[in-house]
């Protein structure tokens, strides 16, 4: 079991909005970048080890429910840890170029152009305006 | 470095780039600045790069524990209910602020007077009101004049665009009868000061690598150092001495070697922030002074205000592009700030508009709050959130209480060896009252717009940014550290200028109140600046 086959349970590609896997995107690579070495092996040994008390079975011959089931039950063995490593994975996927565009979040950095604002309009400030001041005057 | 100088100033955020602005106006001072931190570089802000919110996470986080930074000192919020926020470097705070920019209001300078709660100020807004304008100018604020909430403003930039999300609230607010208008925002809309218009990049709490937001490295800054104010960083200043006189006779620091220095002054003006300025204080500790300077009377830390925040979050079935713009910086609604006795609590609070959270935010708090599943219904439901959802702060006032401190923490020190702080801090019923009252006024107008809600909770436990009270002004020295001038009771020649004074917290950001202040103060130095150099 690897980092990457977890990416793939938890991040798949999804066709009907275009969007990608994290292993598509190599979002591995960024993870492990991310974080200690130590701390994705203990992770995936207590997955592997909660498929075993489970399921008794491997992780890696789970289907999806049972699998997303054991990243809960793992939250028991050790919370800090699971939401600490799917954040981490989580960051290094929504970070992506790639997956920024898709998403519609606007110009990605460095920024060349910004983001335009639609113009607003302020007369929708009239009703404010007439029922006159509310701030309290101190005599 | 001259043995002698003329002026120092400890701090170089808000206050006191605001301070040694004013100041330097007199080209025969000779002015100090000293920082603990080092100058940014607004090139490498984050925000130049795609992967700007995994900063967020550590270099550019505004928790300094998280963050670690050389010039950062450790602050212990395990018995306080809000974590503290702040940023040390050259700029203070206004590197990572929102930029919201809104003055305290009349009815904050007198709310024993209107409500019986806490104590008046020794002036009131229209004192303030020209340093108000001064500063606005200085900084560059966005908003329209007009807003039914205050007396007139002047020196506005046009407003920031709303948004498409916070449109469908301000016609909620009109259909409620609610006040809403513009958030006032130290944000350039069009050229201003040599700073260009904001392009809509949106993280502004990570620093502006564009030059929009209105932070003193590139307001103030530039024109104090024209006017001849030096600048040292990564200096920390720990200890300022007195003599039997009782004058201050300059500071002792640590340079970026370790070294241990001292410059010698006639005036020091401390502009270190709320927990800063009260730090440096209680660790001047001398034979005069024993429990820290100007805190013989137990004063110094105390009555730490911080503005706790409720937070509410609505989605839209549509989607609205919520995440684009700044993100602090849309409407606000001041429809409950002021007292009404029928609602069971003394004063009141501000409704702050936030944009929608951003990608990796959107994610990360999906997934903790179960509303983003992992898996293959990950992406549907993220696309149903993302752009879609906005937040409202509500913004209570906070009321000044003796028990709400600071104070040293020996167990844990800075990079230089210097006591980090720590923090006792809890709500007051009324507070609490304030809270839960304006999580359903949000809830109503969330309704009204057509949104569901997905989050409301109060305390926001990492949102302890403005720091406030601690060194608090007034006319009696056994209640208060300094007087109206911002002038330290005991210590004639030492001067207190930032939000630390603030004898209440009023319930907006309190940044453009603070540097009105310290305008105030400053023009008081400068105008009696021969009682202290000769």
């Amino acid at each position: 079991m690897s980092l990457s086959q977890f990416l793939d349970v938890v991040l798949p590609s999804d066709t009907s909005l275009n969007m990608p896997s994290a292993t598509d995107l190599h979002i591995d690579k960024a993870v492990a970048n991310l974080l200690e070495p130590q701390q994705i092996e203990e992770f995936l040994f207590i997955l592997n080890n909660v498929a075993q008390e489970k399921f008794s079975n491997s992780l890696s011959s789970l289907d999806e429910k049972s699998y997303l089931l054991c990243i809960e039950k793992a939250k028991r063995v050790d919370v800090y840890l699971v939401n600490y490593i799917v954040q981490q994975c989580l960051t290094a996927y929504y970070t992506h170029p790639s997956v920024l565009t898709k998403i519609g979040s606007g110009a990605v950095p460095p920024f060349p152009d910004g983001n335009s604002l639609e113009s607003d309009d302020w007369l929708l400030l009239e009703d404010v305006y007439e029922r006159g001041p509310i701030y309290r005057k101190v005599i | 470095m001259t043995a002698k100088v003329d002026i120092i100033i400890v701090g170089s955020g808000a206050s006191g780039a605001a301070a040694a602005w004013r100041l330097s106006q007199d080209s025969n001072l000779s002015i100090v600045c000293i920082e603990q931190g080092r100058e940014s570089n607004p090139a490498q802000y984050p925000t130049t790069k795609a992967d700007w919110e995994r900063d967020k996470q550590r270099s550019a986080s505004f928790d300094p524990n998280v963050r670690a930074n050389k010039a950062d000192y450790p602050i212990d919020n395990s018995n306080s209910a809000i974590s503290l926020a702040n940023f040390n470097g050259f700029g203070g705070s206004t590197i990572l602020y929102s930029g919201h920019f809104p003055r305290f209001h009349p009815s904050d300078f007198a709310t024993y007077k209107l409500d019986k709660v806490a104590e008046d100020w020794p002036f009131d807004y229209q004192t303030l009101t020209p340093y108000f304008n001064q500063n606005e100018e200085m900084m560059g604020v966005a908003g329209l004049v007009g807003d039914t909430a205050y007396p007139e403003y002047e020196n506005l930039l046009p407003p920031v665009a709303m948004g498409r999300g916070a449109k469908k609230l301000a016609q909620a607010f009109n259909r409620l009868g609610w006040h809403w208008w513009p958030s006032y925002s130290a944000i350039n809309t069009k050229n201003h000061q040599n700073r260009p218009p904001c392009i809509n990049l949106g993280p502004c709490n990570t620093g502006c690598s564009q030059g929009a937001k209105g932070s003193v490295d590139i307001t103030y800054w530039p024109q104090a150092k024209l006017q001849g104010v030096q600048v040292m960083t990564e200096c920390r200043v720990f200890d300022i001495p007195v003599d039997k006189e009782l004058k201050a006779t300059g500071v002792k620091y640590y340079d970026k070697h370790g070294d241990e220095q001292f410059l010698a002054a006639s005036l020091v003006i401390l502009a270190c922030s709320g927990i800063g300025t009260p730090r440096l204080l209680l660790n001047s500790k001398s034979e005069l002074f024993p429990n820290g300077l100007l805190n013989n009377y137990d004063l110094v830390g105390r009555n730490l205000m911080l503005h706790p925040l409720a937070y509410v979050e609505g989605v839209f079935d549509e989607p609205l592009d919520t995440s684009i713009g700044p993100q602090g910086c849309s409407i606000y609604s001041q429809q409950f700030y002021e007292t009404q006795e029928d609602r069971g609590f003394k004063r009141g609070y501000t409704l702050h508009v936030l944009r929608g959270s951003s990608a990796v935010d959107s994610a990360c708090s999906g997934y903790i709050t179960r509303r983003i599943p992992l898996g293959k219904n990950h992406h549907q439901a993220f696309s149903q959130y993302f752009n879609h959802n906005m937040g409202i702060a509500v913004i209570s006032e906070d009321l000044p209480d003796p028990e709400n401190r600071i104070e040293l923490d020996y167990s844990k020190t800075d990079s230089f060896g210097m006591p980090g702080i720590k923090v006792h801090y809890s709500l007051h019923e009324n507070t609490k009252k304030m809270l839960e009252h304006g999580i359903e006024q949000t809830k109503k107008l969330f309704a009204e717009a057509g949104a569901k809600i997905s989050a409301a909770h109060y305390p926001v436990k990492h949102a302890g940014w403005h720091l406030m009270g601690t060194t608090k002004m007034g006319a009696d020295k056994t209640n208060s550290v300094v007087n109206e001038h911002g002038q330290a009771h005991e210590v004639s020649n030492l001067f207190i200028v930032d939000s630390s004074v603030f004898i209440t917290s009023g319930a907006v950001n309190p940044v453009a109140t603070a540097q009105a202040l310290t305008l105030k103060f400053c023009d008081h130095i400068s105008k009696n600046i021969k009682s202290w150099v000769v």
